[in-house]
This record gives structure tokens, sequence and C-alpha cells, in this order.
């Protein structure tokens, strides 16, 4: 895999591929891991704003609304659990 | 290999120590409660502790009654023993212990416990029409309805392992970056993280094994009026 990166990279940038090269980029792709937590955190926004405006409507079902909503969210969360995994795979290289 | 597996019983990880630990003080706790309200009699008052742990169980008897229906008796006490053991491990990073949530190890056992107690609730409740259940809408769809089944094993594992996982990394990079002022800062966080987090999974993992199988339940059994 050097052998095609050596041929291709010296055209685009100045750098020279060795074992220190390749652990930079798997930072880089940790650190693009980890931005699968932008759409979990909008669909958690999402969750915890309509929980509220059933709260708002329903005040009387506050503690059964709150339990389904953290609910909600932790299986929510599961996408971007996966990336953070992903990003500690990618770290330990 | 059994070389091997003497080589692995001779260092034992910490994790699986602490497990160990956990398990034994539910096991103590449990007969010692059971012990304590086998000899009560009806006009005896129960001291506050045991009435406490009476009503969480009566609490939790009615939650998975009112999922599960019929056969509750099944499900509620290893529903109720994932649930203690899940929570106290979460919450062993208080009391500075390795907590054993936090590696796959644990959480894939635990994620296994739970598909087996889904297919057995499937098996009970309608005996080897479970099966057919596979063919449901269409029988050309056998091959991804068998992948449904299977994934919530990956699922449950990786999304248990990975809040303890980031809590305990994000509780790292606080105690490295606050030094000994960490014996301010770091209290907040360990609440955050280990008790709130940590609750929340439980919470998650318990009622997604109840939901789970309540999907396996036949109508018939939903519907029982006997409490």
């Amino acid at each position: 895999m050097f052998d095609l990166l050596n041929v291709v990279l010296p055209n685009i940038l100045e750098v020279v591929p060795n074992e220190f090269f390749s652990s930079g980029m798997a930072y880089i792709g940790a650190g693009i891991a980890v931005f699968t937590g932008f759409g979990t955190a909008i669909g958690q926004g999402i969750a915890a704003s309509k929980a509220v405006e059933a709260v708002g409507r329903q005040p009387e079902a506050a503690g059964k609304i709150t339990s389904t909503m953290l609910i909600g969210q932790a299986v929510a969360e599961t996408t971007g659990l996966y990336g953070l995994i992903i990003a500690f795979i990618l770290t330990g290289k | 290999m059994i070389d091997n597996v003497i080589e692995y019983i001779k260092n034992l990880p910490t994790y699986f120590i602490t497990s160990l630990g956990i398990i034994l003080f539910i096991i103590i706790l449990s007969v010692w409660v059971g012990a304590y309200v086998a000899k009560l009699d009806v006009r005896d008052k129960p001291n506050k502790f045991v009435t406490l742990i009476i009503q969480f169980i009566e609490f939790f008897n009615n939650y998975v009654k009112s999922y599960i229906g019929k056969h509750w008796k099944f499900v509620t006490p290893i529903a109720l023993t994932l649930a203690l053991y899940v929570s106290i491990s979460n919450m062993s990073g208080v009391f500075a212990l390795d907590s054993p949530t936090k590696y796959t190890t644990i959480t894939f056992s635990l994620s296994i416990i739970s598909f087996v107690v889904v297919q057995a609730t499937g098996f009970i409740s309608q005996s080897w029409r479970h099966l057919l259940g596979l063919f449901k809408p269409l029988w050309m769809l056998f091959p991804l309805n068998v992948v449904s089944e299977v994934t919530p094993i990956l699922s449950m594992a990786l999304r248990l392992f990975g809040n303890i996982i980031s809590g305990s990394v994000i509780l790292l990079l606080v105690y490295e970056l606050t030094g000994w002022a960490s014996l301010v800062v770091a209290p907040a966080f360990h609440v955050i993280f280990d008790i709130g987090f940590g609750l929340v999974q439980t919470l998650v993992l318990v009622l997604i094994t109840i939901v789970f199988a309540s999907i396996k339940i036949d109508e018939e059994d939903l519907n029982f009026e006997n409490i």
C-alpha cells in the first residue's frame, strides 16, 4: 500500500509516507468518525424539544413522558457510540 | 488448550474479580433480605431498609406484569438480577473499582443473556409456533428476520460498553487536566457519568429486554386480570 502512496502522494503534497504518516492518518480518521455525534445530537435535541412540548400540553403525565424520552434518547445514542468505538479502535493503531 | 485455561485462571484480570465481588454482594444481600422476610409475621413491622426493598420489588413485579402479562414469573427474576448487577457495576467507579461493564467481555455476555431470555419467553408463550414468526409477513423474508433477531446482541452490548467507556475516558481527561484541583472538580463528573448515565443505561438495558420479550408473547396471554 505504501508503494501506491509513494507514487501518488509526492505529486500532491511534500510528504514521505512511513509508519508515522499512517498513524497520523488514523488519528484524522478517528476525528472524522467522532463526527457521527452530529446527527445523534440533532436527534436527541428533537426528542427533548418534543418532550417539553408534551409536558407543556399535559403536565400530569410528566413522569411517563420523561422516562419515555430518556429511553428514546439512549437508543438514538447508539449510532453515535458506534462512531466513538471506531475512533477508539483507530487511536489504538 | 487446557494449559491456556489454567494460565488464564492463574492471573485473572481485575474486572473479573470486581465482577465476582459484585455478584457476591448481591447474593449476600438477597439471602439476608430473603431470610428476614421469611421470618416476618403479619403483625410485624419491617425496618425501613427492608420496606424499601419490598416496595421496589413490588414495583418491579407490576412493571414487568404490565408488559409480559401471564408469564411474568418467568421473566421477573432474571430481569431484576440483570438490573441489580448492571446498576451496581456501572456505579462501582465511584468506589474506585475497575467497573466490569467497561469491557466488552462482560457486556457481550449480558446481551447474550438478554437474547436468550427473549427467545425463551417466545418459546414458553407460543411453544413451537414461535419459530413460525420468522416467516411472518412473507416466507421470503426469512433471512432478514433472522438477522433482525440476532443484531440486538451486538447493538445492546456496544451501547452499554460505549456509554460506560466514554464516561470513564472523560473522567480520565478531567483527572489529567485538573491535577490536584480534581478533588473539587471530579465529584460532579462522577455523579453525572457514573451514577446518572449508569442508571439510565440500566433502565434502557432492562426495558429493552422486557419490550423485546413482550413482542414474542401471544395476544391472549397479555390480557389477564389476576393480581
